[in-house]
């Protein structure tokens, strides 16, 4: 019997070729979409999943109160660390790790090398790199030790043993030997290093007040905790341990907190993170939309089923008539619906084989073939079937079946119970979901769009950031006049930190006519910048003056204020009042109008701008715009007099910015991707049900053609039961849609109004869509000669 | 009125073609009642498709109150039929989902009548053909000659100069046949055209003539009686 059913099923397909080809397409293209973001789900939650006994290890973060938030930090100091280990028996292991990026030599081959840490000689004892060469628990121990990754093996040695090797670092100033290789980090891990150079190590490079200071945040801290250890406990600990060994930090302004290795990808979005994370939202948007592109598919697949049903109605009539049983109809259907559901997977799984590289271009991933083709991988593919095939195939065979043989073999009406109903509710759900996430992927856009396009307060365009890495900063003011001597750059100016980018310094103060108890908890930010900086970058000042050489305490004792730290101190008229931090009085001489100093996800902190000169770390430039490759090349070759022993680099600040907005640029692409493919397979399903119409009432179309109907009567007739629908739909999406993303939405500091506008358009599109599909079709349906529909008469 | 030479019309599959129509020459004067029989498969329905202007003929002319149609497009077939042609046919071919009201009134909405001229025609028509009471009734809940009331009713609304009946009280018993005849008669002595296609000897009977086709052609014509002369 089975045999049977399969061959029909085939036969079937074979005849109606239209109708499978369609079915077969969309539930291929919706399951290749969902294989791929199961891939993309699979391989985000899989991060740092490696290590053994990953669920025991924790980073160690902390947060300072600044303006009344906790701002949260992925680092810890040195000290920090150390007294953690002496004083929490539940600790079964500690790590500390640093960055550092340094040029590194050997021979002939110089490279800048960014992936670089110092870390503790049980390093491997938390984390499960497997080493090709070297002794996991030996090669991290001792001074000027290094494991490096078989790339940077391959890199620097070729195909010789690169054990035992020794290059150096900082121009000689440090001699590592390589006591081990290790695999490449696996993409899926939350850090990427290339260099773990022994923890002795760091007492040649670093001055002594980094092992005792408690503010010098550089180290990231791991533990592993032993068996049965509960984190909360371990967390109600930290107060106290603060107060008692970190002075003089309190448990009222900072606070340590644990933060699972398995969270730290997708939830974790901290000051320091080591490298960018991932966002859990993601995972779980892109998990709807697998869902929502699923069941599109899979009402594709009903509603072509049922509108093919008419065809073969007279074949359910006749095999009742001989004796076939209604379960014998059911599982003659959902055998069919169950061949074509195995091929669209099929097919599916060759298309997402295909489409794997550009998926991983498109996504930043390193997802192989292997994961597709793995066994779990296989085995959910399989239940996936079995729930596509049954859900889908199950309301169409039950409805076939239970047409009465008499009604089939006359070809009159077949009773749909509750089916008309049903069939348009889904229609309104595809419509709902298509409206829904043209408009959602619409908002994400504006918002985007919005963030790259708002006012910073300073003038981005033609404006280069170079760091000045080693270069002697007694020398910054030559260095800002040999670039000057070039006509094309018009302005340069000094900061220690960089915009766009984080302000880590901040300070606790005490201003003129502020009770102290008022401002005890409050601090600011404080950016180090020299005298031509505002004029550099373009920032206006709305009272005061800017820092001049014309101005000796400019030096010494005066700062400059932005409007928001005017706006904390509820000072009326600021300048010439006088402010304390760091044991130093400073005089206010002017006020900045604000400006976006970081990026827009952060609101614009209350800052004091030092002058400085020692302190500097980037040097700006305003360039002319034409012919700028010149003018960098000058850049260079003034940079290389200064600095001889790092490579030049720079940066455009326009593109920095921008490069910000990276995640929520990639997270609309995704987006936009996905929702025109939802589009399309909508569309295939309108379609098929424009025809089911068309299918249903071509006697009727016949009928009204007879009697007079014009072409266009009989199309209008045809399509407006969508039109209706997708009003319903846009009533229903609307709502629901803005309440998703007014959430989103929450999340920026800095957003846009979600328009109505954006509304109006999802459902202007989906009208246009809807009407070039079902109006193709009603046109056909409206185009045959009316005495072929009369003619089963 | 009608006027039809050397009409041919074959239909082809993927492997044969058929001539449903070899070489028919029909003449239909105005006000004439004329009964087309022959045995099934002859080509009767294609010819009263052709008149009715649902087919085209693949050769020969086919003239229409003086307008030739064969070759006419469909959008021009739809617009010459508009008001000039009324269909009955066998199974009625009422749509199910109107009421008997909105089922008459359907080829007045076509010829964008406005609402209350329309209501005037269809109440007219419906009061004449005895079936008004019926109006809001939908076509499953009427008997098959209430049903063939309706779908006459509808095909004469429009004042139509040629009726056309296929079978007309093929799924009618013989005293609803009767009545639906009858009806037919008392239209075509109001000036009315009609050309019907039968199976029935005792329904040729009320034609002023007929013709019988055999394998696409006219093999005999017959006069019944004169046009105006009462069976």
């Amino acid at each position: 019997m089975f045999k049977n059913h399969i061959k029909i099923a085939f036969r079937v397909f074979k005849k109606e070729k239209a109708y499978s080809l369609i079915n077969i397409s969309g539930l291929a293209l919706g399951l290749s979409c969902c294989l791929m973001i199961f891939l993309f789900i699979k391989d985000e939650l899989s991060y740092d999943k490696f290590h053994q006994g990953s669920d025991r290890i924790y980073r160690v973060a902390a947060a300072y109160m600044r303006q009344g938030v906790w701002e949260p930090y992925s680092t810890n100091s040195w000290p920090t660390a150390e007294r953690l280990k002496s004083n929490f028996e539940e600790v079964e292991q500690l790590v500390r790790i640093a960055r550092m990026s340094e040029i590194v030599t050997y021979g002939e081959k110089r490279f800048d090398e960014r992936r670089m840490a110092i870390t503790d000689g049980n390093f491997f004892k938390i984390f499960s790199f497997p080493l090709i060469s070297g002794n996991p628990n030996e090669a991290l121990k001792g001074l000027n030790k290094v494991v490096i990754s078989e790339s940077i093996a391959k890199k620097y040695f070729g195909h010789t043993n690169a054990m035992g090797k020794v290059f150096s670092v900082e121009d000689g100033a440090l001699q590592l030997q390589v006591s081990g290789i290790m695999e490449d980090m696996p993409s899926n891990s939350h850090f990427h290093f290339d260099f773990l150079i022994s923890q002795q190590t760091l007492r040649e490079i670093v001055p002594e007040a980094m092992f005792t200071n408690v503010g010098w945040d550089s180290q990231y801290v791991y533990i592993k905790v032993k068996e049965g250890v509960q984190p909360k406990r371990m967390e109600a600990l930290f107060p106290n341990f603060i107060d008692d060994h970190l002075s003089p930090l309190t448990s009222g302004n900072f606070k340590l907190f644990l933060q699972p290795l398995l969270d730290i990808h997708l939830k974790s979005d901290n000051g320091t993170e080591i490298e960018s994370n991932g966002n859990i939202n993601h995972i779980y948007i892109f998990s709807s939309v697998a869902i929502f592109i699923l069941i599109i598919a899979s009402i594709n697949y009903m509603n072509l089923t049922i509108a093919r049903s008419l065809r073969r109605a007279k074949e359910i009539g006749m095999r009742k008539v001989l004796g076939a049983h209604k379960m014998s109809l059911v599982k003659q259907f959902l055998s069919e619906s169950f061949i074509l559901t195995l091929v669209s997977t099929l097919i599916a799984f060759c298309l997402t084989l295909l489409l794997l590289p550009k998926f991983n271009q498109f996504a930043s991933k390193e997802i192989t073939a292997n994961t597709l083709l793995s066994l779990e991988f296989i085995a959910v593919i399989g239940v996936a079937v079995l729930i596509i095939a049954l859900l889908s195939g199950a309301y169409p065979s039950f409805v076939l079946s239970n047409y009465k043989p008499i009604n089939s073999l006359k070809g009159g009406k077949t009773k749909e119970g509750f089916g008309p109903v049903l069939r348009k509710g889904l229609v309104v759900l595809q419509f709902v979901i298509s409206i829904g996430l043209t408009a959602s992927t619409s908002i994400v856009f504006h918002q985007v769009d919005f963030l790259k396009n708002k006012e910073l307060g300073i003038n981005k365009e033609q404006l280069v950031a170079i760091p000045l890495r080693t270069m002697d900063r007694n020398k910054i003011d030559t260095f800002q006049n040999n670039l000057l001597s070039n006509t094309s750059i018009l302005k340069a100016g000094a900061s220690n930190m960089k915009i766009p980018g984080w302000i880590s310094n901040s300070t606790n103060y005490r201003a003129e006519g502020v009770p102290i108890d008022e401002d005890a908890r409050k601090s600011m930010k404080i950016i180090g910048i020299s005298r031509n900086f505002f004029g550099t970058v373009e920032a206006e000042m709305s009272e005061g003056r800017d820092f001049s050489k014309d101005f000796s305490s400019d030096g010494t004792s005066s700062i400059i204020l932005n409007e928001t730290a005017v706006a904390q101190l509820g000072w009326q008229e600021p300048i010439g009042k006088w402010m304390e931090f760091d044991g130093q009085r400073f005089e206010v001489v002017g006020i900045v109008k604000d400006f976006h100093f970081e990026s827009l996800h952060r609101k614009i902190a209350p800052t004091i701008f030092l002058p400085s000169t020692s302190d500097l770390n980037w040097v700006y430039a305003k360039v002319e715009p034409h012919d700028i490759p010149s003018t960098l090349e000058h850049i260079k070759s003034v940079y290389s007099k200064f600095v001889t022993d790092r490579e030049f680099s720079y940066s455009f600040i326009n593109e920095d910015v921008e490069q910000q907005y990276r995640a929520e640029k990639k997270f609309t692409e995704v987006l936009t991707m996905f929702t025109i493919l939802a589009i399309i397979l909508a569309c295939l399903g309108t379609f098929g049900l424009v025809s089911f119409s068309a299918e249903r009432k071509s006697k009727e179309i016949g009928i009204r053609k007879v009697l007079g109907a014009s072409i266009g009567n009989v199309t209008f007739q045809l399509t407006r039961e969508f039109v209706v629908l997708l009003s319903i739909a846009s009533l229903i999406a609307w709502p629901l849609t803005y309440f998703f993303m007014d959430d989103w939405i929450k999340d920026f500091t800095y957003r846009t109004n979600i328009k109505l506008e954006v509304f109006a358009i999802a459902t202007i599109l989906a009208l246009l869509i809807t009407m070039g599909t079902t109006g193709f079709r009603a046109l056909r349906a409206a185009l045959v000669n009316p005495v072929e529909s009369l003619r089963t008469e | 009125m009608i006027q039809i030479q050397n009409l041919k019309k074959s239909f082809r599959t993927e492997e044969v073609e058929t001539l449903a129509l070899n070489g028919v020459n029909l003449n239909v004067a105005e006000g004439e009642f004329v009964a087309i029989m022959g045995p099934s498969g002859c080509g009767k329905s294609t010819l009263l498709n052709i008149i009715g202007m649902l087919d085209n003929p693949t050769d020969g002319s086919y003239q229409f109150a003086g307008h030739e149609v064969s070759g006419l497009k469909e959008s021009q077939r739809t617009q010459l039929r508009k008001g000039n042609l009324g269909f009955v046919f066998q199974s009625f071919n009422l749509i199910d989902e109107l009421t008997v009201y909105e089922n008459v009134e359907l080829p007045l909405i076509y010829l964008k009548m406005n609402k209350s001229e329309r209501k005037q025609k269809v109440k007219a028509v419906l009061e004449r053909m005895k079936i008004a009471h019926r109006e809001k009734h939908f076509p499953q809940q009427l008997s098959g000659g209430q049903q063939q009331r309706v779908a006459i009713s509808r095909a004469v609304v429009t004042n139509p100069k040629l009726i056309l009946a296929d079978e007309p009280t093929g799924n009618l018993d013989s005293k609803n046949g009767i009545e639906v005849m009858n009806l037919l008669t008392e239209l075509n002595q109001e000036g009315t055209t009609i050309v019907m296609v039968t199976h029935s000897d005792r329904d040729s009977h009320y034609a002023h003539r007929v013709v019988n086709l055999f394998d696409g052609q006219i093999v005999t014509e017959s006069k019944n009686r004169e046009i105006g002369a009462m069976v």
